[in-house]
């Protein structure tokens, strides 16, 4: 229900005050007005009844200590008015960011592996720096944030609820996302239940259906609620789970599954199937950490590149074909890079990139000869230096070439060594 | 082939079947049904957001009206984004036992309406009167009762005026707090508007634990999960607070006893 008109002025408790521009949209919990402070546009939170006066010293501590990432669309300030009712106001999600929902719903689609790529890393190094606040946000579901289909840029919403870890809100979550310990009633939300749901929302940027959902759950023609609390706690299953088929994804219902999958490398799938499995599901303590997870992203992308081929995007490991069923040429890859955990794969066309953020640091390209010879070009602002196997010190300037050769060492924030 | 080229669908949803069981007897011409009418007219768009943007479920529409006869509105459940309401007549009598066994031959997967490849959603079912039935409505009571898709719906009932009979309503939805008396026409277009919402709302998604800050107590104990039905009739609760002329449970069951018998 719109309670504000345009125009009108909310005071804030921090003394600066909002002005209403337009009525954005009603949750479960409250509506959402676009406002503008100082000149600012900013979003404004109304709950529909007055929460808790612990649901609200939470808030204003969550306020006092600022947003541990600017991914979250963390509160700025309480806001009260005279005739009772109060809400809260945050950043506003920025254009081209849509509801995770609506990519469930396939009305919006992700342009790319690189962009889904992108969209994973940013959501664990988000949740990764809550929890090394010792936070955490007790209700992660499909519902909760936002993704821009194009470049992977995330923003998380409804952080009302973020409390410290082994302090619990008042929520358990929303069943199918609810970790199994939480299901079953063994404990209340916390940072390690956290990660079991955001696998699960992992899971989804990938293969767009639900991992728990198969053929188990769907035999059951009314999903009662007990029905629904044994199959996503005690009896939960993934539905790629290697020892037990029983949940298998059925054709024709499970269909994003059966598509996406198959086209996901070993290495991640590996993940999902080793997360999702008996032993780590009833180890909550031993489940990936969001480092962890940002650690397999970096791998995927260092392994996507553009098909030399058909040019399409692939998962370059080995000498494994094309992932694109029209043109399946294997991939012959001579040279990789190696350090710091990696294994960049060195093919005509391939950025490199050494840094997290996903800038790019280097290119691969072809001396254009009849040698075949690769050459990478430093694409960054500084020199690099290149160490030879017969122990000579060289320096790459920017914009500088230097040969893919057995055993010569880049030595930048970290060591690469490429090798065959 | 881009990423793009691959056939994505919307993820496999749920189906949640919304009945609505109306009576059209004749004490319902006039102004009760033309505010019936109204009321679902305006609640239908609401639904069919619901619907739109739910990844868990897709909501379906059945409508049943019952007089002398019984009678489904439409042959199939209808999906909410193309449900069309038409206006309804009152005239008859009140075969509500009648409508209970034509409601327990629908709820079914196998031979009713109730078949879907990737399940349903215990359904909801909401029932409006103004009287009380004129049939053997506690007989097909007993029958329905031992339908499994019955016993785990959601039921929901709204009581039109002082005649409807308080107690065949309790016993149709089971759980007296879901029982509401509207004494006046605007207090039937609130409490249809806001059952028809809420029980779509909360019956549609996964279970879960009501609203931020509100229920600490509750779920503090960590052991179960609330039911729907409980967070239904919370949630109504407070939707329906401030409506003037509803009566809610045991406040109806008060509304509805007739003082004269005491003297």
């Amino acid at each position: 229900m719109q309670q504000f008109e345009k125009g009108e002025t909310i005071r804030l408790e921090d003394g600066r005050s909002a002005i209403v521009d337009s009525f954005l949209g009603e949750g479960a919990q409250g509506a959402v007005y676009a406002v503008s402070v100082d000149g600012q546009r900013k979003a404004l939170k109304w709950f529909r009844k007055q929460p808790s006066e612990r649901f609200l010293k939470n808030i204003r501590k969550n306020i006092k200590d600022g947003s541990p990432s600017p991914t979250f669309l963390w509160p700025e300030a309480l806001a009260k008015v005279r005739t009772g009712g109060i809400g809260y106001l945050m950043p506003l999600k920025p254009d081209g960011c849509y509801e995770f929902t609506k990519f469930r719903m396939a009305k919006v689609r992700f342009s790319s592996f690189r962009a889904i790529i992108e969209a994973a890393m940013n959501l664990c190094d988000a949740f990764r720096l809550l929890h090394a606040n010792g936070l955490s946000y007790q209700d992660l579901n499909d519902g909760g944030f936002f993704i821009n289909p194009n470049t992977g840029d995330v923003r998380i919403c409804d952080c009302d609820n973020v409390y410290p870890h082994g302090e619990n809100s008042g929520i358990l979550g929303k069943a199918r996302y609810m970790a199994p310990e939480v299901v079953m009633g063994k404990t209340l939300p916390n940072s390690y239940t956290d990660r079991f749901s955001l696998t699960v929302i992992l899971f989804m940027l990938f293969c767009v259906d639900h991992p728990f959902e198969g053929f188990n759950v769907i035999k059951h023609p009314c999903l009662t609620e007990a029905f629904e609390q044994r199959l996503f706690g005690k009896d939960i299953c993934f539905i790629f789970n290697d020892e037990k088929d029983i949940n298998r994804p059925v054709r024709g219902v499970h269909r994003n599954a059966l598509t996406m999958w198959p086209l996901l490398p070993e290495e991640l799938r590996g993940k999902f199937k080793e997360q999702f499995s008996d032993r780590i599901i009833n180890s909550p303590q031993e489940r990936m950490t969001e480092m962890q997870w940002v650690d397999v992203f970096i791998s995927l992308r260092d392994h996507l590149m553009k098909c030399p081929h058909c040019g399409d995007e692939t998962f370059v490991y080995g000498n494994q074909p094309c992932l694109n069923p029209r043109c399946r040429k294997p991939i012959q890859v001579t040279y990789v890079m190696e350090g710091a955990g990696r294994s960049i794969p060195l093919i005509k066309g391939n950025i490199i990139r050494f840094e997290r953020t996903g800038v790019p640091s280097g290119v691969v390209i072809d001396k254009n000869d009849a040698s075949g010879l690769l050459l990478i070009k430093n694409l960054t602002e500084k020199a690099w230096t290149v160490l030879t196997p017969s122990g000579k010190s060289l320096s790459l300037a920017p914009g500088g070439f230097m040969p893919v050769k057995q055993d010569l060492v880049i030595s930048t924030i970290f060591k690469f060594k490429i090798n065959k | 082939m881009a990423l793009t080229d691959y056939e994505l669908i919307p993820t496999a949803r749920r189906v949640l079947n919304l009945f609505m069981m109306v009576d059209t007897s004749g004490s319902m011409s006039g102004e009760k049904i033309a505010a019936v009418n109204d009321a679902i007219r305006n609640v239908i768009p609401i639904i069919s957001t619901i619907n739109d943007d739910n990844p868990d479920a897709e909501i379906k529409i059945s409508t049943l009206t019952f007089a002398s006869t019984a009678n489904w509105i439409n042959s199939t459940p209808v999906l909410a984004s193309d449900f069309k309401w038409t206006d309804l007549d009152a005239e008859g009598w009140t075969c509500m036992g009648d409508a209970t066994r034509e409601l327990n031959r629908q709820l079914s997967h196998k031979h009713g309406f109730l078949a879907s490849a990737s399940g349903s959603y215990a359904p909801v079912i909401i029932l409006l009167s103004d009287g009380a039935p004129t049939d053997d409505f506690y007989g097909a009571m007993s029958e329905i009762m031992t339908n499994n898709w019955f016993k785990h719906s959601m039921r929901i009932a709204i009581a039109i005026g002082a005649d409807a009979d308080i107690d065949v309503l309790k016993t149709f939805t089971g759980n007296p707090e879901l029982v509401f008396r509207a004494q006046n026409i605007d207090a039937l277009k609130a409490v249809i508007k806001a059952t028809v919402v809420t029980s779509s709302m909360v019956a549609s998604r996964s279970s879960s634990v009501g609203m931020s800050g509100t229920k600490t107590g509750t779920a503090a104990s960590g052991a179960t999960l609330i039911s729907k039905s409980e967070e239904a009739a919370t949630a109504l609760a407070e939707e329906l607070d401030d409506v003037a002329g509803l009566s809610v449970g045991d406040e109806a069951l008060i509304d509805s006893l007739d003082f004269d018998e005491f003297d």
